[in-house]
């Protein structure tokens, strides 16, 4: 049915690297963008915004855009500190990105009428029949949009953190405080909701 | 609690999960249940839109400023002359500072802790322990010339990463994270005092060092001070420096004045004139 789970999965890392020409060596892009090289900075700032602000659109849209810059603003505060690979990197980027998210929702919660609490995710989806029109075509974040809203919290913020961010399962079971197979199975049941929930849709992507 | 939360989990699933995750399984190798679900997948992980990149230079201004020193070095790390230049300044002052070894120097220091400088020589990061001597240090001066300095070497080192990406040329100039660290620091301090840029590829190893450490310059200077300044082991409190008092024979650095209660730069001073 498929290729060794090895090599899979290798694809699909390098997949986002693979939209970013002039990424080069990740290693080196680092070391100069940590001295403040605007070309380095700039190559990282394309590599990884694309699917920041993807993650951040489908988990809380009106302030998705300001909470990206938020990130950048703290990755480039922290950037010195760094050490890692290119998916420790993108780990650490979306760890940020989580923890921005929770102060933004932490100050809304004061202040209700300005967004949407985590827990309404799918209630605010589903109520759009989140498997009423056919899959083909969807532009990306609508099709995030779509997995977003057809699954609770807990299993959206994994296959988000899966599809969106290219995390692997021992990073995202870091980031949310789970054990890998407890993410495994959150992932597997998602993917059973989702295939039942789209299963009457003809796909011809 | 959903209907799905009930069902057993299939661990044989498991690998066909990441590969749907992953975005490695096309619709039409899926099997027909997950097919459609392969599709969200690769429609969610589709190529940058133009939109998606908006705000690109503002932001990257942004962090620009944040990082240390940015603005600086851009505008002279792309000049290659400007970095012969301040190479051959810091090949003159340690080359001065070598020379210099025949005094054994006790400065009074001020308000703030002398430092014990050692001055190795740079070229392939041996140690040559010639001189002690103890620079007193201004905080606000030091500060000021710390930025102008870190600037510098810095930016030599944004200028040397961009290198790498194109060319294999190895690095060049001492590991200033080995041995020769002391060595780099000493000649650091000693060009701070006097207000030069260091830009050459030893400070700018002092740099990469620092940074890698999470410190500036002068925090990971301090560590090497405070590292060679240890204590050699109980009851030892007096340091001798010895240095050639006639100013013309060979001074054969003997210098342990590493001892901790050790008074700044009071050394036993010992000629030796050849």
């Amino acid at each position: 049915l498929f290729r060794d789970r090895r090599a899979v999965a290798a694809r699909g890392r390098l997949h986002l690297v693979a939209e970013l020409p002039g990424l080069g060596d990740f290693e080196d892009v680092l070391t100069a963008a940590k001295v403040g090289d605007e070309d380095a900075l700039r190559l990282l700032f394309r590599a990884y915004q694309p699917r920041l602000l993807r993650f951040l659109r489908a988990l809380e849209p009106a302030a998705a855009d300001d909470l990206a810059g938020d990130v950048w603003l703290a990755v480039a505060g922290g950037l010195r500190g760094f050490s890692g690979d290119e998916i420790g990197f993108r780990g650490w980027l979306f760890a940020i990105a989580r923890h921005r998210l929770a102060d933004h929702r932490r100050r809304a919660a004061r202040r209700p009428q300005l967004a949407l609490p985590a827990d309404q995710l799918a209630g605010r989806a589903s109520a759009d029949d989140p498997a009423g029109d056919a899959v083909e075509g969807l532009a990306a974040q609508a099709a995030i949009d779509r997995i977003v809203s057809a699954l609770p919290g807990e299993q959206a913020e994994v296959v988000l953190l899966r599809v969106v961010a290219g995390l692997p399962v021992d990073e995202v079971a870091e980031l949310t405080g789970r054990s890998a197979g407890s993410v495994r199975v959150i992932q597997h049941r998602a993917l059973k909701r989702l295939a039942r929930v789209f299963a009457s849709k003809v796909v011809t992507l | 609690v959903s209907r799905d939360d009930d069902l057993p989990v299939d661990v044989h699933r498991f690998d066909l999960d990441d590969a749907l995750l992953d975005g490695g399984l096309l619709p039409d190798d899926a099997p027909s249940a997950s097919a459609d679900v392969a599709a969200l997948v690769q429609a969610a992980q589709a190529p940058p839109s133009p939109g998606e990149l908006g705000g690109e230079d503002r932001i990257v201004a942004e962090m620009a400023a944040v990082l240390p020193d940015a603005a600086g070095v851009r505008d002279q790390g792309r000049t290659p002359l400007l970095a012969r230049i301040a190479r051959a300044k810091v090949a003159t002052i340690l080359a001065a500072s070598v020379i210099g070894m025949g005094a054994a120097a006790a400065v009074a220091t001020g308000d703030r802790p002398s430092r014990h400088a050692r001055v190795i020589e740079a070229a392939g990061g041996s140690p040559t322990t010639v001189l002690e001597v103890t620079i007193a240090t201004s905080e606000p001066a030091a500060s000021a010339t710390e930025r102008t300095v870190e600037a510098a070497a810095t930016n030599t080192m944004s200028a040397a990463a961009r290198q790498t990406q194109t060319s294999a040329e190895p690095a060049r100039g001492p590991d200033a994270s080995g041995p020769a660290a002391f060595g780099l620091c000493t000649a650091w301090h000693n060009d701070r005092a006097t207000g030069n840029k260091l830009n050459a590829p030893p400070f700018v190893n002092l740099a990469v060092a620092a940074n890698s450490a999470g410190k500036s310059i002068a925090a990971y200077c301090d560590k090497v001070f405070a590292e060679h300044q240890k204590p050699p082991g109980p009851g030892n409190g007096q340091g001798n420096g010895n240095g050639n008092g006639q100013g013309n024979g060979n001074g054969n650095g003997q210098g342990n004045g590493k001892a901790k209660g050790h008074g700044n730069g009071q050394g036993n001073g010992r000629g030796n004139g050849g």
